[in-house]
């Protein structure tokens, strides 16, 4: 059984902590995919959050025939369609028509200027990182992040344990997640000043 | 030695962790703080990396857990429970219109002297009754009867509703199952249509009624005694 459906099947059995581990995995590309359609952020937002709790309750419910996030992105859509139409008052808006009009209702709310920056600033910086990281760590986290295969199919192109794979890719996250400390560490020095 | 705990939430990210490594690190993320926010951080640099996100959404999942926490949300049970008591009851349902069929052979056979020169079909046994297909069963229960199932129909709350014709007579039938206490009104509704017997199964209610324009009321007693009998034995 993989890691996710582990937490999957620790959520239908009400455990709250690992619903939560599921919800920090997915949030930010729900809420990225959400803004793709919205272009809103703060409504791509309470959507996700809403999304998630009608996940909780109907967890139950999911037969797990499709992955995870595609059937929470389902549910966000519905919930987010279910809001437009209210206020639409209609009885049903089709994706399709999630239209200019529809993002003038609810109104285009681009991401600060700050988030903006302080995401590009954080992903150059990240990508500096990976590109200074010894050649096999940087083919692993490659493979793994940007080609999407698992721990097996690495180790066969790199010749080399499973093992190794998994302290490779985790020592390259161990490199990143320095960035992403430092970054936070200069945001927060700068809000102090 | 074993790997770390930043090590196994590396590869809990890849969704290369056993069960048990994973249980074990949902509880140490609930109970870590530091290990939540590196959690947080992993998968914020994975969204980055991968250009899932383009601003820095803040992070919602706090927001969720309080809001779940804070409240009497619950989750839907869709539990291996409700699908037996479910199963139950269908089995309960069943059961009624097998004995059905017991009661009718002899019924019909004393009403229909032609129905003694056709071969007399075996006594359906619940052992003998394929699992696998419930409108099977009722479709043999027809056979049994000399009759036919014309309709079944599984309501809301699991009612059921199954139509039979009697292959000679035509005279037709129709049986109701209903799981659950009636209100007033549809007790009154039920009194007005054929016989209704009300009873338990697995300690709740059960509404048998048994509704005919062609068996007068007398028949649809008698019947509907001789499949209680038949229940209590």
């Amino acid at each position: 059984m993989n890691s996710e459906k582990t937490l999957i099947k620790l959520s239908k059995e009400g455990n709250k902590n690992a619903f939560e581990a599921l919800v920090i995995k997915h949030q930010d590309k729900l809420m990225g995919s959400l803004n793709k359609l919205f272009k809103n952020p703060t409504f791509s937002e309470d959507i996700a959050q809403e999304a998630f709790i009608k996940a909780y309750i109907n967890i139950g419910g999911f037969k797990e025939d499709s992955a995870f996030f595609t059937w929470l992105y389902r549910i966000a859509v519905n919930t987010a369609k279910n809001h437009l139409s209210s206020k639409y008052n209609k009885n049903e808006i089709m994706e399709s028509e999630i239209d200019e009009n529809i993002l003038t209702h609810i109104g285009i709310d681009s991401p600060s200027p700050e988030s903006i920056l302080e995401a590009n600033t954080l992903r150059d910086r990240l990508f500096q990182c990976l590109n200074d990281m010894p050649e096999e760590i940087k083919s692993a986290i490659t493979l793994r992040e940007f080609n999407g295969l698992n721990y097996e199919e690495i180790a066969k192109i790199c010749n080399c344990p499973v093992g190794t794979v998994r302290s490779r890719i985790f020592r390259g996250r161990q490199l990143l997640d320095e960035i992403q400390i430092s970054i936070n560490n200069e945001a927060k020095g700068n809000n102090g000043r | 030695m074993e790997d770390s705990i930043e090590h196994r939430l590396s590869a809990l990210l890849d969704g290369e962790t056993s069960e048990f490594e994973t249980r074990r690190l949902v509880e140490e993320i609930n109970k870590n703080p530091e290990i939540k926010d590196l959690w947080i951080r992993m998968n914020k640099t994975k969204s980055l990396l991968t250009a899932e996100i383009d601003f820095s959404p803040r992070n919602i999942a706090s927001t969720v857990m309080e809001e779940l926490d804070g409240s009497d949300i619950k989750q839907i049970k869709f539990s291996k429970d409700e699908k037996s008591k479910q199963l139950k009851y269908y089995g309960f349902a069943f059961g009624v219109l097998l004995s059905l069929g017991l009661v009718f052979q002899p019924f019909i056979a004393q009403e229909e002297e032609s129905f003694q020169s056709t071969s007399v079909i075996p006594a359906l046994s619940i052992g003998n009754i394929p699992v696998s297909s419930n409108e099977s069963y009722l479709q043999e229960i027809g056979n049994n009867l000399k009759g036919s199932l014309k309709k079944i129909e599984f309501m809301e709350e699991g009612d059921i509703i199954a139509n039979y014709v009697e292959n000679d007579s035509k005279r037709s039938f129709k049986l109701r199952v209903l799981f659950r206490d009636l209100s007033l009104e549809d007790r009154i509704k039920l009194s007005s249509s054929g016989i209704t017997v009300h009873s338990l199964a697995n300690d709740k209610p059960v509404v048998i009624n048994l509704s005919s324009d062609e068996i007068n009321n007398q028949g649809l007693v008698e019947l509907s005694n001789r499949i209680f009998l038949n229940l209590r034995k």
